[in-house]
């Protein structure tokens, strides 16, 4: 830098360094006048509410504030808001920010709030109205959680109820207006129970029928087999045939004695073999007598027949049985479908009833879990007042008269730079130097005054 | 007018000027632009001359573009340094101009040349040729002006030696005299008898 060009910028430009320094001074006088600050401290700590111990800053797994916002919490409308009212401070929020600071240390738990005023009452209640906000902040975070999953519960709950109400009234017409369906006072079974009772005995009775049916079955087959047996008890009591028979069986004897004496040497053997064919054909048509008569004749064949026919008759009475339960439950079910849409619809309805019921249980156990957890919350907090300000400090000398001397300085400063800048690129020829740096030739002489 | 430091300051810058160029030297005045006191610094360095103990004479040229004519006015210091005189009009064309001033060359031990108006006519140029060096008067203060620089550039591409450069104030620059001019048919300019007046009536 060129003395020379200091000199003559100072001596030029002199009134702009003046009239920079006096606005400075101005500026100085006008920040003098604020007044010593006060500045009142306050102290949190941050509190783990899940471990019950204190809490690392930088471990925020628990907390429900990030302590990198503790700072703008700390100037956040609501808090400035609560300490404005604390302080009765009636002006703009913007104008209280300022004042607020709010330091964080690297492993530490404890967070210092400093609150600066022209008062020193007022510095102590703003320090401690933000140590309360931010720590009623914290817990109307914490609990407001908790406050939304309530309402929402208690409004359904109530709406479940509401449902639960209209449904009951709804059973009760119906039930009032159909004992039938619904029951009656005197305990007689309802519609469908009946139908489900006879439903139950005619199954019974279809299972004594398949029974008996089988047993009229195996008699009839027997009977059929039995038939041979017949005939010859048929024949057996027929006199004639049996002295036919017996006759036929002696000759039968002798014929064959005969026949093994002589073996067909016998000269009446012809005759004798005649007479057995004759008698064989005389037995053959009494026997043919005989078994034409009814095989009831027999004895045998009677039983079976008689058990035979007791059978049937079993079976018919089941059958009969069977058929006036259908006929029974074919007229308790008309009886039945005549009222149709009240049953359905009771049923249906108590279902729905049932199910709301079960909804309703629900709610109220999820609604008492959130009210719990809600209470446990607003009992924990995550910040916690530690130390009060009870007392203000002030500042040896005050920020504003420090601002107000830097400002003058500055201002001084910038006009004598404003001078030199001027000076430097005046290109005027106002100096020796100038014209022998133009001209590069000797000045010998300046003439005139 | 003139104070005893202006005759002591052209004391000084006639005594380099002929220290330089001791040998019938012609010194011409001139500046980049008018009102640079150029007249004044002429009449000083031609008294100053004089009262060194050289004959001095100083021509004021004054060129005339229209009609190519110039007009050389001569002055003469007188013995006792306190006046000047005007010895010669000469009117020439540009033709004759260069030989009028060898004449008076030869008569006189010193030319001083107080040209104005450097630039506009070629007479001008023509007279800064045959000049042995020059002095250019330039007003303190002001700005730099391109002109400087053309005449620089102009100088050095003549090669013509700048014996010194006078800076001027302002009672250089304009000098309030009682008139005591001539007016001549041509149009003289008026300047420079005043000044050379007013040298006179200061006095040594």
């Amino acid at each position: 830098m060129d003395v020379e060009i200091w000199r003559r910028a100072f001596r030029r430009y002199g009134w702009i360094s003046a009239t920079a320094g006096l606005i400075g001074l101005i500026f100085a006088l006008l920040m003098s006048r604020k007044g010593g600050t006060y500045f009142a401290e306050s102290q949190v700590l941050l509190v783990n509410p899940s471990a019950g111990q204190f809490q690392a800053v930088n471990d925020t797994a628990h907390l429900s504030v990030r302590t990198e916002d503790l700072p703008a919490l700390a100037e956040s409308t609501s808090v400035v808001s609560y300490l404005a009212h604390a302080i009765h401070f009636n002006g703009k929020l913007s104008a209280l920010r300022p004042r607020i600071r709010v330091r964080l240390a690297e492993g530490s738990s404890i967070m210092p709030i400093t609150f600066s005023a022209a008062d020193e009452r007022e510095a102590i209640a703003g320090a401690n109205a933000l140590a309360d906000a931010l720590t009623s902040y914290d817990r109307k975070v914490t609990t407001s959680r908790f406050d939304r999953l309530v309402d929402d519960l208690q409004s359904q709950i109530r709406r479940s109820g509401r449902t639960l109400a209209d449904l009951d009234q709804r059973l009760a017409s119906i039930t009032a207006e159909h004992p039938l369906l619904g029951g009656t006072k005197d305990g007689g079974a309802s519609l469908t129970s009946r139908i489900v009772d006879l439903e139950a005995k005619r199954d019974d009775a279809d299972a004594l029928l398949q029974g008996d049916q089988e047993v009229a079955n195996g008699l009839a087959a027997l009977i059929h087999s039995t038939r041979p047996l017949a005939n010859e008890e048929l024949s057996d009591s027929d006199q004639v045939y049996s002295q036919l028979k017996a006759q036929y069986a002696a000759d039968a004897a002798h014929l064959a004695f005969i026949q093994k004496q002589y073996s067909g040497r016998y000269p009446g053997l012809p005759e004798l073999l005649n007479q057995q064919r004759k008698e064989i054909a005389q037995l053959n048509r009494r026997r043919t007598n005989a078994v034409s008569r009814s095989p009831l004749f027999s004895k045998t064949y009677a039983g079976i027949y008689t058990q035979r026919a007791a059978a049937d008759a079993k079976v018919a009475s089941d059958q009969a049985i069977i058929t006036a339960y259908n006929e029974r439950l074919h007229e308790q079910r008309q009886q039945l479908l005549s009222s149709t849409g009240e049953s359905t619809g009771l049923a249906e309805l108590r279902r729905e009833h049932d199910a709301e019921d079960a909804a309703y249980a629900q709610l109220a156990s999820r609604l008492t879990s959130a009210i719990a957890d809600r209470s446990e919350a607003a009992s924990l907090g995550s910040i916690a007042v530690i130390d009060r300000a009870d007392s203000a400090s002030r500042a040896t000398w005050s920020t504003s008269k420090l601002i107000g001397l830097a400002g003058f300085l500055c201002a001084l400063f910038i006009g004598l730079g404003i001078g030199y800048l001027l000076e430097a690129y005046r290109n005027n020829l106002d100096a020796p130097e100038k014209i022998i740096k133009l001209y590069g030739a000797p000045v010998y002489a300046t003439v005139g005054k | 007018m003139i104070s005893k430091a202006d005759r002591e300051q052209f004391a000084f810058l006639a005594f380099h000027v002929f220290f330089r160029y001791s040998t019938k030297p012609i010194v011409a005045v001139t500046s980049a632009l008018a009102g640079d006191g150029k007249g004044y610094v002429g009449a000083g360095l031609a008294r100053a001359l004089a009262m060194s103990g050289r004959s001095t004479v100083l021509i004021e040229v004054s060129g005339n573009s229209e009609t190519a004519m110039t007009t050389l006015q001569t002055y003469s210091v007188n013995s006792s340094f306190d006046s000047m005189r005007m010895d010669e009009r000469i009117v020439a064309d540009a033709r004759e101009t260069r030989h009028a001033l060898r004449e008076i060359n030869a008569r006189f031990d010193v030319l001083v040349i107080v040209i104005e108006d450097l630039f506009t006519t070629s007479m001008n140029l023509e007279l800064l040729s045959v000049s042995s060096c020059v002095v250019i008067s330039i007003a303190m203060g002001r700005r730099a002006d391109h002109a400087d620089l053309r005449l620089r550039d102009f100088l050095v591409a003549l090669e013509k030696p700048i014996a010194g450069v006078v800076p001027t104030l302002k009672s250089a620059q304009s000098v309030s005299l009682p008139a005591l001019t001539k007016t001549t048919p041509l149009g003289t300019s008026r300047a420079m008898p005043t000044m050379i007046a007013a040298l006179a009536n200061s006095g040594t």
